[in-house]
């Protein structure tokens, strides 16, 4: 290879984006090239100053009036909506009336058989979700280290809880902590994911675990649940459906 | 006629908000920087792009929380460019740059020696890649600052993929050249 095409495939293979079958040939000319190979040095060098110096720091105060800026409008956006449903016209009222009567209808319909979405406990599991990342709960027990994780929750919960640490899958292990969920307390795993979170909540196979339908979509959070080893496995993330199906399938295949 | 959301229900939403866009301010206000070029107006800019995404956030479907604010961030840093070509006092980019290169002013007293290089050396690189033309400047910013894939730069910036890896590669070296006719090739 000339030492031409060997420099137009560099910026791509610096950012992990040349294909799989080229990067030997490039590493093997880079390795005996000096001039390529300096090159390369160079770019690396480029990129390594940028990453750790370019970044502008955060003025203090910006996140805390973005917060205050999104509250008001959410209270504005609130005050409007009431005032729009007091004073808004007939026909505004007759709508608001007719969805009322077709919520009503549902509502009954729903409870008049067994609630088979189990939606409350979707609710709550996306609840549990984002306030674990909202206020800093995390992890009661943070630890990458399936060993201490474990024994953790013995004596939190009744039952065992298969702890496994991913982190040569791409999903390292961030610790536990316990949750109240279903009307008991139950076991969750924290994982990391590139910048995303997963929660994985485990608790003993139930009638009410049954309700969950595999795969929910609720607020931009994608919900997974499987019946595995007498447990049932509920995985949350905001990450994309795919990997978080690859996720569950590799814990619950961990070790077989 | 949309439903009345419960005040529970808008609460709820604005957590789920804050859970997946909000942890991104930080490189929201990033790019937003790059791109206005002072920290008043990026911190406008980061303001109105989130208050947008909120309104949006509905509607929202995408799993990449990350693309779609920094994509709003763009749009709305180029809207606040364009009026500011239009206005009339338009300031120009050397005047920024002067104004921009107070960091370390809020310097502890104490200060090990180290830091300050580091400090003075990371405000040097900031200034190199200012300097940049736009659309260089941002694919650099995109891929090095929020390591973004060249797919997702290409959505945000709608152009090929093939295009970001060329203007990745001419922003690299152009980066070189300039460190180097500033003699600042310490910074890289
Ligand atoms: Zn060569």
């Amino acid at each position: 290879m000339h030492c031409k095409d060997i420099r137009a495939q560099l910026n791509a293979y610096l950012d992990g984006e040349l294909d799989a079958g080229a990067a030997p040939a490039l590493e093997a000319h880079v390795a005996t090239c000096a001039l390529c190979g300096a090159e390369l040095r160079s770019l690396r060098q480029l990129q390594h100053s940028i990453r750790t110096e370019g970044h502008w720091p955060l003025p203090n105060g910006l996140e805390a009036s973005l917060r205050q800026t999104l509250h008001s409008a959410a209270e504005t956006e609130q005050m409007a909506q009431g005032k729009a449903a007091l004073l808004g016209d007939w026909r505004g009222i007759l709508v608001g009336l007719a969805a009322g009567l077709v919520l009503g209808v549902v509502f009954y319909l729903l409870l008049m058989q067994p609630v088979r979405e189990g939606n409350g406990l979707v609710d709550r599991v996306v609840a549990l979700h984002v306030q674990s990342q909202l206020a800093d709960h995390l992890v009661d027990v943070a630890s990458s280290d399936r060993h201490q994780v474990k024994p953790w929750f013995q004596g939190r919960v009744d039952y065992s809880v298969p702890v496994h640490n991913l982190a040569d899958q791409g999903f390292p292990l961030l610790g536990g902590r316990i949750d109240y969920l279903d009307g008991r307390n139950v076991a969750a795993l924290v994982f990391g994911h590139r910048r995303h979170r997963i929660n994985l909540f485990v608790w003993p196979a139930t009638e009410s675990a049954a309700r969950i339908p595999e795969t929910t979509n609720r607020r931009g959070y994608r919900l997974i649940a499987r019946a595995a080893q007498g447990l049932e496995f509920l995985a949350v993330s905001d990450l994309n459906g795919e990997e978080l199906e690859h996720f569950l399938r590799l814990y619950l295949e961990y070790g077989t | 006629m949309r439903l009345k959301l419960g005040k529970r229900a808008a609460d709820a939403a604005l957590s789920a908000f804050e859970a997946q866009v909000c942890v991104h301010a930080r490189a929201a206000y990033n790019l937003a920087r790059y791109l206005m070029g002072n920290e008043d107006e990026a911190k406008d800019v980061v303001q109105e792009a989130f208050l947008r995404a909120y309104r949006a956030f509905d509607r929202y479907e995408n799993r990449n929380a990350l693309a779609w604010i920094l994509a709003i961030v763009r749009n709305v840093s180029y809207s606040a460019l364009q009026r500011r070509r239009a206005g009339p006092d338009a300031v120009s980019f050397d005047e920024q740059l002067h104004t921009d290169s107070t960091i370390g002013s809020d310097t502890p007293f104490v200060t090990p020696e180290a830091q300050l290089d580091r400090q003075q050396s990371a405000a040097c690189l900031r200034d190199l890649i200012a300097r940049l033309p736009i659309e260089f400047r941002e694919v650099i910013v995109l891929r090095e600052l929020e390591d973004l894939s060249y797919r997702e730069i290409a959505q945000i910036l709608a152009i090929p993929t093939g295009t970001v890896m060329s203007r990745l590669a001419r922003g690299r070296s152009w980066l070189r050249t300039l460190a180097a006719d500033e003699g600042a090739e310490d910074a890289l």
